[in-house]
């Protein structure tokens, strides 16, 4: 399989006045057309930093990612064009309706009138908002509105889509829509990276894992090699002993 | 946007279609929310017929305005060299009989009508001399009122008009004999009733004194000559110009309105925008900054400028109601005029709407942004104020003061009188503004380390940082720069206010400045040096260079100030042009001797004295804190000529506001010898080949006035240093030309070659 995504020893600090925090740390990791990328750690572990690096929001101070053999911090705007980014914090315009807020970002993303009108159609069927395309946002329950988001992240159709706790905040069934829309992309062949605190649905959803603490990437591999290294069954057990700092940073989690 | 990758897609329909198809969804955003539509449609709705309340009300009345339909009475003073009794019967027969005659005009036209035989002014007989009139109010003069004073001293009829006690002023020499009036004084002021009170009683006068001549013809043969009233005119305070301050005020009501349509949009589209989430999924969109936020531009413009439609109706409609309109010199108001006022009201929407996104794309939050709103406001209220006063004309500074320029070009618009130049660069100079805050604007929204900050703490600031740094971050530097602003101007003012009581002792006075700038160019910087915990040498560049750097300086400190005066002599020139032959010479007149005296004063110095104050201790001190701390960091983040360029601008700017008189002429020169001092403190990575440069032409320049007197007496010396010959310009040109050539030659010492 091809490795759409390549991250090269990402690093970021924050200075502090205080102190200096590094948020990441020489993270490298692939993930290929088809596979799920589980990121986990415990908060202020650096995944939000890492994912918007990855995307060329954040400038880094050494190291690289690249999709598509394109460099997020060389030309951030082509790496843009390929990825769809759905973070919890993300809002919606709350005066637009559904509609209006999905055709505006097709235009953003440069789709044609035609082509985003039937993705917009087929994106809300997929995720069941069709009655509620002309609806405006701000009338939306969290769900609703976190699927209106995960719609428009994919938009333009991007064969990379980064999740950054897209199940913040929603109910069992809406977590569920989300997982299984994972699951989709995954079959559809997409590079898929997912950042999530809900580990027993990362651990069905996911090919793969890294595992972050303290901006280090300590464990990394399929859920398999993760038991074996460890010795431990589940991926909450993995994360106790993280954040009791059981394990040292691994060189690299990529295979 | 190039599209030479893998899976890329051609865009929708580029360019300006699609920015105004994302203009379009953030004018949707905007125009749904209730909070615009209030400011929009409430606020002309309330401003205007309260503020035409306030004009009828307070400023028209205590002006003594009364309704058409009823005459106005004038109260008139006047003095003559008869009696009382004399001078009051005098008048009234005067009126007595202007009120015949009109009556038998009238008459007689009616007759002339009919009979269509057009003839001479009419005649009337007189049969009166003075005293025969009887005692009483007669019918022309009496809804005015007359109060007659002797002809003394204390009855200065001047006074009692610029006091406004009354309107007109009256001295008259009455030739008791022919019934007639040989001398005419009048004083009126500026006031309109005092004005309509003055054309009333010199018209009646000078009738008077026709009719008289013409009886005199015909009794005596000749026209005994009628001598011209001798009129003086008291121009009195600006608020007495009811249609001026209308003028003046309309404009500013109009855009303080347009301010508050365009505040909301702008910190909705921007720092609300970060507020919702939605400016990070934006920024993850392949869409250049400068797109999305031209796109909000438009829409807050649009929001602005349909505030303005609004109020301009709601103005017209109220003025017009009230016939306020009536009050404006030049005729009043027509749609080519409120179609003028309407155009630079969307020009000061869109300067206005790129300032506000500015700010706010600085701010994390809406309510950052609010705070930062309202000193921005309350600081544009000052230009905007003076601007009122009519006194001000648009020329000069003021053409290019933001905010000013406009208000004054608008009530220069309403009153009818435009000088083009002058409205030109008004017009052309907004403009630039407007792109400038654009671009600052664009470069900082959604700049990741505004998405991403932290709300600093005022702890935070407080703190010194843990390690040591080689450079003073840049908003530290800004921070400083800030602070010496109003520093700066403060100590002027303190220095200006002791100048007085050390006039006999200059040398301590000197002394004294050199002590306010230490405390302000070199101790503010060390502090905030210190705070962050920086290395001084490498933040200030106080490390070694080589030599040739100091001989390129040399050269150039001695070579700068003919160009410096020619240079300053060419500013008159074009302030010339701009605001009139006059208006420069006087200007320049002032500060030639403004200049004059100070050389007088210290020539009294003595040299040591004169080299320390005004060229060692003011050179290392700019030196220290514009090309050591602040060139030094804005060139971290910044390419070297943009820092060298925005230090060179920031360097004339305080030069302009250090001098006494704030003088525009300074700026020029100031910033090219900042270029010079940035691009060499660049080059050599050190400021002191920057020190001496500086020392030297200050140096020069101060002994040159110091010594002028033996200077002059030189037979190849100009006479005044002010006017330096041509050829001592080209020369001098020459050997900087030299020096110059000495600095982009030699090799540049970077950080690493000094350490």
């Amino acid at each position: 399989m091809s490795i759409i995504i390549n991250v090269h020893e990402l690093t970021r600090r924050f200075e502090l006045p205080d102190r200096d925090v590094v948020a990441a740390d020489q993270i490298s990791f692939h993930v290929d057309a088809g596979e799920v990328f589980g990121l986990l750690g415990p908060n202020g572990a650096g995944k939000t930093t890492c994912m918007r690096m990855i995307l060329g929001l954040l400038k880094s101070n050494s190291g690289h990612a690249e999709i598509h053999g394109f460099r997020s911090d060389e030309e951030p705007e082509e790496v843009k064009r390929r990825v769809g980014f759905v973070s919890s914090s993300a809002g919606v315009y709350q005066w637009l309706t559904a509609h209006e807020m999905l055709s505006f970002f097709g235009d953003v993303y440069g789709m044609s009138i035609e082509a985003c009108e039937a993705r917009i159609k087929e994106l809300s069927k997929i995720l069941g908002f069709e009655e509620l395309l002309h609806r405006r946002c701000a009338g939306l329950s969290t769900g609703e509105k976190q699927r209106v988001n995960l719609a428009r992240a994919m938009i333009h159709d991007p064969s990379v889509m980064i999740f950054d706790e897209p199940t913040l905040g929603l109910d069992v069934i809406g977590s569920q829509v989300i997982f299984r829309h994972i699951d989709l992309l995954r079959r559809q062949g997409k590079a898929v990276i997912l950042c999530t605190h809900r580990l027993e649905q990362a651990q069905r959803v996911c090919d793969r894992f890294g595992l972050l603490h303290q901006g280090k990437l300590v464990l990394g591999g399929t859920l398999a090699e993760l038991q074996q290294q460890t010795g431990r069954q589940d991926l909450v057990e993995i994360f106790v002993d993280i954040i009791d700092g059981k394990y040292s940073p691994a060189i690299s989690a990529s295979k | 946007m190039s599209e030479n990758g893998k899976n890329s897609r051609p865009p929708r329909r580029g360019g300006l279609a699609r920015i105004w198809r994302l203009a379009t969804k953030e004018l949707r955003e905007t125009l749904r929310d209730r909070r615009t539509i209030v400011t929009l449609v409430m606020m002309p709705l309330l401003v205007y017929p309260i503020l035409s309340l306030v004009f009828q009300n307070f400023l028209i009345s205590s002006l003594g305005t009364l309704p058409d339909g009823e005459e106005p009475a004038y109260n008139i003073v006047f003095t003559t060299n008869l009696t009382e009794a004399e001078s009051k019967s005098f008048l009234l027969g005067l009126s007595e009989q202007l009120s015949n005659y009109e009556k038998s005009v009238a008459a007689k036209s009616k007759v002339e009508d009919e009979e269509t035989d057009a003839e001479e002014a009419p005649e009337v007989e007189l049969d009166y001399t003075v005293g025969d009139w009887a005692i009483g109010l007669g019918p022309d003069l009496k809804n005015n009122n007359w109060l007659f004073l002797e002809r003394t001293k204390e009855n200065d009829l001047a006074q009692i008009v610029a006091q406004g006690d009354a309107h007109v002023g009256l001295d008259l020499e009455i030739d008791k004999r022919n019934v007639r009036i040989t001398g005419f004084k009048m004083f009126e002021s500026n006031d309109p009733i005092s004005e309509e009170a003055a054309a009333y009683v010199r018209g009646r006068f000078e009738q008077w004194n026709d009719i008289v001549a013409k009886n005199m013809f015909k009794s005596a043969g000749s026209a005994l000559p009628v001598s011209e009233p001798e009129i003086s005119k008291i121009v009195l305070g600006e608020s007495a110009d009811a249609g001026n301050t209308i003028a003046s005020l309309i404009p500013l009501a109009l855009v303080l309105m347009t301010i508050t349509g365009a505040v909301y949009p702008a910190i909705d589209l921007t720092a609300g925008e970060r507020e919702r989430g939605t400016l990070e999924t934006l920024m993850a969109a392949p869409v250049p900054r400068m797109g999305i936020l031209f796109a909000k531009f438009i829409a807050v413009v649009t929001v602005a400028v349909m505030t303005a439609i609004l109020n301009l109706i709601g103005m017209t409609i109220v003025m017009w109601v009230f016939q306020l309109d009536k009050m404006l010199p030049g005729g009043g108001l027509n749609m080519v005029i409120i179609f003028k006022v309407f155009l630079l009201l969307v020009l000061f929407a869109a300067f206005f709407a790129a300032c506000l996104l500015m700010v706010t794309s600085f701010a994390r939050s809406f309510k950052e942004a609010q705070a930062y709103l309202v000193p921005i406001i309350l600081l544009s209220l000052g230009p905007g104020l003076l601007a009122t006063s009519p006194s001000v004309q648009l020329a000069g500074l003021t053409a290019v003061t933001p905010m000013m320029n406009l208000l004054v070009l608008a009530r220069d618009v309403m009153q009818g009188q435009v000088q083009a130049g002058a409205a030109t660069i008004a017009v052309v100079s907004t403009l630039v503004y407007a792109f400038v805050a654009l671009s600052i604007a664009a470069r900082m929204f959604g700049a990741d380390t505004i998405l991403y900050a932290q709300q600093a703490s005022l702890s935070s600031l407080m703190k010194r940082p843990r390690k040591v740094s080689a450079l003073v971050p840049i908003v530290s530097a800004l921070l400083c720069l800030v602070l010496l602003l109003p520093v700066n101007m403060v100590s002027i003012g303190v220095l200006g206010r002791l100048g007085k009581s050390f006039a006999d002792n200059f040398a301590l006075f000197c002394l004294m400045m050199g002590a306010f700038t230490i405390a302000s160019f070199f101790a503010i910087p060390a502090f905030i040096a210190w705070m962050n915990r920086v290395n001084f040498g490498s933040a200030f560049g106080l490390g070694r260079t080589s030599i040739i750097y100091f001989i390129g300086a040399m050269i150039l400190g001695l070579s700068l100030w003919p160009i410096v005066m020619v240079m300053v002599e060419g500013t008159y020139a074009i302030y010339g042009m701009i605001a009139g032959e006059a208006a420069a010479s006087t200007r320049h007149d002032m500060l030639v001797k403004l200049s004059g005296e100070q050389v007088d004063r210290f020539r009294q110095v003595s040299p040591p004295i004169i080299a320390l104050c005004f060229a060692l201790i003011p050179a290392f001190c700019e030196e220290w804190f514009f090309r050591g701390m602040l060139l030094r960091s804005l060139a971290k983040e910044w390419k070297a000529w943009n820092a060298i360029l925005a230090t060179a601008i920031l360097f004339g700017v305080f030069h302009i506001l250090s001098n006494s008189a704030v003088s525009l002429d300074r700026f020029l020169p100031t910033m090219l010898i900042g270029i010079l001092l940035g691009y060499i403190a660049w080059k050599s990575n050190s400021i002191w080949p920057g020190f001496l440069l500086h020392a030297l032409h200050n140096g020069t320049v101060a002994f040159l006035g110091y010594y002028q007197e033996s200077l002059s007496k030189l037979s190849w010396f100009p006479e005044e240093a002010e006017k330096v010959p041509t050829s001592w310009g080209i020369v001098a040109c020459v050997v900087a030309c030299v020096g110059v050539a000495i600095i982009v030659k030699a090799p540049r010492k970077s950080a690493e070659d000094l350490a």
